[in-house]
């Protein structure tokens, strides 16, 4: 697949509250490049900037230092209406004083769209999310999945360059924001049109997303697609903060992943090979369970029965503890009770060095 | 919490409620009561009747009085509400320098004494030179109208979520167009109430028109003051009667209107 032009350049972009001693650091030089037509996710816990990137994109935060660049042309100075992306905000922000028609035609007709030409735009739109026949609502007679399609509707109506959604799904309860993921990906597949989706759910940004930049503390630590966040995150936070993993430390000498106590694996169990001392982390679902034979031993402290699959924490000889996740098939027993003895191996390649070194 | 421990359910609540309510209310229902008098005597009561509301309405002197109050009233209204929404917007959506002892300027007058802001007026239009009269009257009114009309605008700018005027820029709304179509729409409910307030007090005004009124600016209440200075009649009860149900009129549009937005 040919790689689409960039939508938007975010290009060394710094942004401090406050000024002289007392500015706050919000981003510090942060640098992407988001592709048109494509689902982009900045993923980070709060704090982390993610929110203010977004809101200086859309234009209600300043940039205090760097550059945003909309196909190649420079955002800075520009005031949020004279730029032509839309933003899904969290709490929605919908004019309450508006029917749902009226909301969706609002973009439509500030930019000027002719009157003949609005309503089947709204028609149109309202179809698209799936709401045909709630025009005449007003928002408060919807409930929050409904608020937030209308939402969706009010930012996608005037067809923007990029469309900006800021944790736009964590209103909902569970099975909505299922739902809405889904919808969300149709949607952008549908209109054709780059979204930039912020979120603090790994798991959200995961399904959802073509590529993810994960953020923490205003700083960027990687840019990926899932599969290479996950597989091959960049640091210790990444690996910490999408998904289950277990960090252990160990030492790697020739073809040998020594363990201490606990034995040693091949070191084709890693993704990468650096002799000495190293710090590894490995997802709970790429163990083997195994009573004895080969692997490293330890003992198993806890086991917990989640439905689809059951986790058990395992006590290595050497003291570290490590997570093992085996999917459940219909009546299997259980691999190993707390308190017993186990192996434990992996498929090569299962071990990610991390690039820092070994933590004690 | 159990039924017995509600306040209302103590001995002694209900009675105090209603010796408050007599209190609050009883002699505005003698007032009324009296101005359907037949007798001249106001406190004797002899029969129903509606000759004082006749009397009214045909008293020229009272007519005026009415005119004045409410060219004044609704010039004060006017313009207080213009600046009170002016300063509302001003001091909503951020901080700056000083902002707090500007919110304590806007509503000092509120705890001004009337009759010392009577006096200053009086003696700043004099100072100026200005001819008492209708107009003094109307600048008077529209300062302490201000505060008034102030609160209720700067309660309902406070409750407006900062992420709809943001969600109108996005939507290639510029700054008039996010005020007229968004802002303007949704403080409605409380520049109306601050309008209805500003009237009111300005309608109720004694002591502050009495000092900067001239001759032929003589408002209602200025002329009742003076009617009874002859003595309290049923007319004097029949014209109160009246300036209450306008204010109670006005109160309740703005309950109405509160009520319908909330």
């Amino acid at each position: 697949m040919p790689e689409n032009r960039a939508a938007i350049e975010i290009d060394q972009v710094v942004k401090r509250f406050g000024d002289g001693e007392h500015a706050v650091v919000a981003l510090d030089h942060v640098s992407l490049s988001i592709r048109e037509n494509e689902f982009f996710t900045l993923l980070g816990p709060s704090g982390c900037g993610k929110t203010t990137l977004l809101r200086m994109i859309a234009g209600f935060e300043d940039v205090s230092d760097g550059d945003i660049r909309l196909y190649g042309d420079s955002l800075t100075g520009k005031l949020p209406f004279q730029r032509p992306v839309n933003t899904v905000f969290q709490s929605y922000a919908l004019f309450p004083h508006l029917t749902v028609a009226e909301n969706i035609a609002f973009g439509l007709e500030m930019r000027g769209v002719a009157r003949n030409d609005i309503a089947p735009r709204v028609e149109s739109m309202l179809e698209l999310v799936k709401l045909t026949g709630f025009a005449r609502r007003r928002p408060h007679q919807l409930s929050g999945g409904q608020q937030q399609r209308v939402a969706l509707a009010r930012a996608l109506a005037p067809h923007p360059q990029v469309l900006l959604l800021d944790e736009s799904l964590s209103a909902l309860d569970l099975k909505l924001r299922k739902e809405m993921q889904v919808e969300l990906k149709r949607l952008q597949r549908e209109t054709g049109i780059t979204f930039v989706f912020v979120t603090h759910d790994q798991e959200e940004a995961l399904t959802m997303s073509d590529r993810i930049a994960v953020m923490a503390s205003g700083k960027l630590q990687q840019v990926g697609r899932p599969e290479d966040i996950y597989d091959r995150p960049a640091n210790r936070f990444v690996a910490d903060f999408i998904g289950e993993t277990s960090f252990l430390s160990g030492l790697i000498a020739g073809d040998q992943l020594l363990f201490g106590e606990a034995g040693s694996l091949p070191a084709a169990v890693l993704d990468s090979h650096r002799e000495g001392l190293a710090a590894v982390a490995v997802r709970p679902e790429r163990l083997q369970i195994a009573g004895n034979g080969q692997g490293i031993a330890g003992v198993v402290s806890e086991v917990v029965y989640r439905g689809v699959d059951t986790v058990y924490t395992v006590q290595l000889a050497d003291g570290q503890p490590c997570r093992v996740r085996k999917t459940n098939s219909l009546g299997a027993a259980r691999l190993a009770e707390v308190g017993q003895t186990v192996r434990l191996t992996a498929e090569p390649g299962a071990f990610h060095l991390l690039r820092e070194a070994a933590h004690v | 919490m159990q039924a017995s421990q509600k306040l209302w359910r103590f001995r002694g609540v209900s009675s105090t409620a209603l010796f408050a309510f007599v209190y609050l209310y009883l002699p505005i229902v003698v007032l009324v009561a009296l101005s359907f008098n037949a007798n001249r005597i106001a406190t004797l009561w002899t029969g129903f009747s509606l000759d004082w509301y006749l009397k009214v309405m045909d008293n020229e002197n009272i007519l005026r009085a009415t005119r004045n109050s409410l060219i004044i009233a609704c010039g004060a209204t006017a313009l207080s509400t213009v600046f009170a929404t002016m300063a509302a917007l001003a001091m909503s959506g951020r901080r700056f320098r000083g902002m707090a002892a500007i919110n304590a300027m806007l509503g000092l007058p509120l705890l001004v004494p009337e009759i010392v802001t009577a006096v200053a007026s009086l003696l700043f239009f004099l100072a100026l030179g200005m001819e008492l009269g209708l107009v003094t009257v109307l600048i008077a009114h529209t300062v302490f109208c201000i505060p008034f009309a102030y609160l209720p605008i700067r309660a309902r700018l406070e409750g407006l979520d900062p992420r709809l005027a943001e969600a109108a820029a996005d939507l290639y709304a510029g700054p008039f167009a996010t005020f007229r179509r968004v802002t303007l729409p949704l403080i409605l409910p409380g520049i109306l109430s601050g309008a209805m307030l500003a009237f009111i007090v300005s309608l109720d005004d004694f002591v502050i028109t009495f000092f900067v009124a001239g001759a032929g600016a003589t408002t209602l209440p200025v002329y009742i003051f003076g009617l009874i200075r002859m003595g309290i009649t049923p007319e004097v009860n029949a014209v109160s009667a009246l300036l209450l149900l306008v204010s109670m009129a006005f109160v309740a549009l703005s309950y109405w209107l509160g009520k319908r937005q909330s």
